[in-house]
């Protein structure tokens, strides 16, 4: 897993300095807007590849543990479908369903606990960014009936 | 002598007023909890809270306005500690020591030496802007980008001597994060950069959700993912302030008194300078720290002086940001121009004539950041409790409270969803940065210092007639010069001459 990770972040580096190199590295002798892609690029290339030899050749590779895998996955998909959402249902509505749902994950068969605080927490963070320091949260579909 | 005597007399009459007192201790508190906020920094806190001032005279406005600038740098260092969450770049390298201390069931004692290290930064700070202000305003002038360059090629060297674990793997990190720093208008051509057409990302990458999201939504994934939600090992700790453990010693604090000294007075200078700021601050001061430590292997593993040379520099940054400002009407950074503005605002003129004209005001406001600093380590201590029950509260209470609240306080700055799209990817990176050993902190210092680094270089280029010898014809330029070449080479130097010892 680390190996692949070092290989993402070869690949991420190659991606950036092909794009370097559409960019002027000089002009008119002084550096461009390439030159420091260029040589950020190239250097990050010869480093992590560098370092993925290492890896290879000390015998590096860690095993990822499975052991709470699973819930990782849900906090991330879940993380993802929040912000997905943020705008569309408004950021009160959006943050108390993922409140709700982080907390029938971690805080298991703990039903109305999660339903108290699933509401007033939320509540409390918008209250707070919303009327304290007024800041303008999306309000989503709420907008256009209120 | 005297006239400083004068000064402080006069500046000290304007603030103890019941009205000042009160205005300051109300600035100095909002500017604390608005500093908690991730991601919701002094700069937005002293934009949002600026209309609530139009009712009240000019020095009162000015007073309580910068009571909630230096009180943020309080708040920011809190959910560093805490939940190694920074409330912006400046409480980055409070994270470095003050978390493992929170780990280690030692949140109390952290959160005091914070506040206490804060105070001395903040204090040293505001005696320095008393006796030396014309002085390093005279200095702040001679920098050009020349002098700015050299000055981010030490920040940027000063990674040297934070990634002891595998420098290899600290240069790719800076490098990533200068890779982000490129992320937008080239500024000298005006050329879009990775900006895959997206008006979004035409201003940049912006380093609070790149921050919040490696630090705070990193570490949250690698907790779950290593199951350390689960073990409550810091529920059951005894983390009351009547625990004498939870207070640091005379002989601790007495250790450390270099620490307290040294910190306050590179984030000074390094706040004097227009652009430099708290964020680099407060990491130069780390490094330094840990180079000239005894005992440089503790360092990141809930040593003292790792908290407290960082949280001295970023208060005492502060005080150095409002010398530019005070005598010359340059403001040093994001908070600072907001300040400015305030300043016009009222029909005040920040600049020499200031401080000839209303030196009431100007001495006043210096006065009031000393009696906000004194106030603010009471308020800390205070609050201390209330902070603890953050600790001991389980964990799986604090995973959707910590997101909700980065990505609000990520939104509310640009309402931006892509940053907080960024939060979440730099998250993902977060965790795998602290999985495999790569230093987020690089990254970030290299995404502050990058863009400083790349158009000071080519602004001197554009300014020399000599091409690269223009950092050597300009003396503090060549003096930074010298100084780069000696952490350079001296650590190489200093190796031959002990190999040939041996043989």
């Amino acid at each position: 897993m680390k190996n692949i990770f070092t290989i993402f972040l070869l690949v991420v580096s190659c991606f950036y300095l092909s794009i370097a190199f559409t960019f002027k590295f000089f002009s008119n002798d002084i550096p461009g807007s390439g030159f420091f892609p260029i040589v950020i690029g190239i250097t990050l290339i010869i480093l992590i590849a560098f370092d993925l030899i290492k890896n290879y050749k000390g015998n590096r590779e860690e095993k990822i543990s499975l052991l709470h895998i699973s819930i990782f996955f849900k906090l991330l998909i879940v993380t993802t479908v929040y912000i997905a959402i943020f705008n569309i249902l408004g950021a009160l509505l959006s943050t108390i369903l993922f409140m709700f749902v982080v907390l029938l994950l971690f805080n298991e068969n703990k039903l109305k606990q999660n339903i108290i605080l699933g509401l007033t927490i939320p509540l409390s963070i918008f209250i707070l960014f919303e009327f304290l320091l007024k800041t303008g949260l999306p309000q989503g579909f709420f907008e256009n009936i209120f | 002598m005297q006239e400083i005597i004068t000064n402080l007399i006069q500046g000290f009459s304007v603030v103890l007023t019941p009205m000042n007192m009160l205005l300051l201790i109300v600035g100095a508190f909002i500017g604390m909890i608005v500093g908690i906020i991730p991601g919701f920094g002094a700069s937005a806190g002293i934009a949002i809270l600026l209309p609530l001032t139009l009712t009240l005279d000019p020095t009162s406005a000015i007073i309580m306005l910068a009571g909630i600038y230096y009180g943020s740098q309080y708040g920011g260092a809190t959910t560093s500690i805490l939940i190694n969450t920074p409330g912006d770049s400046a409480a980055v390298a409070s994270t470095f020591d003050g978390y493992p201390m929170t780990l280690q069931g030692k949140a109390g004692k952290a959160l005091i030496v914070q506040a206490i290290a804060s105070f001395v930064g903040g204090t040293i700070g505001v005696i320095l802007i008393f006796t030396l202000a014309p002085t390093f305003a005279k200095v702040a002038l001679k920098f050009g980008p020349p002098e700015y360059f050299m000055l981010m090629i030490m920040g940027l060297l000063t990674l040297i001597w934070m990634t002891d674990d595998s420098k290899l793997k600290g240069f790719i990190s800076a490098l990533i994060g200068l890779a982000v720093a490129t992320v937008g208008v080239d500024v000298i051509t005006g050329t879009p950069r990775y900006t895959f057409g997206s008006p979004e990302l035409i201003s940049g990458v912006s380093f609070i959700p790149v921050t919040i999201g490696l630090f705070g939504i990193g570490e949250l994934l690698f907790r779950v993912y290593s199951g350390s939600h689960k073990d409550g090992k810091l529920e059951n700790l005894d983390l009351s302030l009547r625990s004498k453990e939870n207070w640091p010693s005379w002989k601790e604090l007495m250790k450390a008194k270099f620490t307290f000294l040294r910190g306050s007075i590179i984030g000074f200078v390094t706040g004097v300078l227009p652009g430099a700021g708290a964020t680099i601050a407060s990491f130069f001061s780390y490094s330094i720290e840990k180079k000239v430590s005894k005992e440089p292997e503790k360092f990141g593993k809930g040593h003292l002086p790792g908290l407290i040379a960082p949280e001295t520099a970023n208060n005492g940054a502060t005080s150095g940001a409002m010398v530019p400002l005070m005598t010359l009407g340059i403001p040093g950074s994001a908070s600072t121009a907001i300040l400015l503005g305030a300043f016009l605002m009222y029909g005040l003129q920040p600049g020499p004539l200031l401080m000839i004209e209303r030196p009431d005001f100007a001495w006043g406001i210096i006065s009031s950041m000393y009696f906000g600093n004194a106030i603010l380590l009471l308020i800390n201590i205070v609050a201390i409790p209330f902070f603890l029950m953050i600790v001991k509260l389980p964990y799986r209470f604090l995973i959707p409270v910590i997101i909700s609240l980065c990505l609000i306080g990520t939104y509310s700055l640009n309402h931006s969803i892509i940053e907080i799209w960024i939060l979440l990817i730099f998250g993902v990176i977060g965790f795998f940065m602290k999985l495999y050993g790569y230093s987020p902190a690089a990254l970030v210092l290299a995404l502050v210092l990058g863009p400083l680094a790349e158009n000071t270089l080519r602004q001197s280029l554009i300014m020399s007639e000599s091409g690269l010898g223009i950092f050597i014809t300009r003396p503090v330029s060549l003096l930074f010069l010298v100084l780069i070449a000696l952490i350079v080479f001296y650590p190489v130097f200093k190796r031959i001459f002990m190999k040939t010892q041996k043989a």
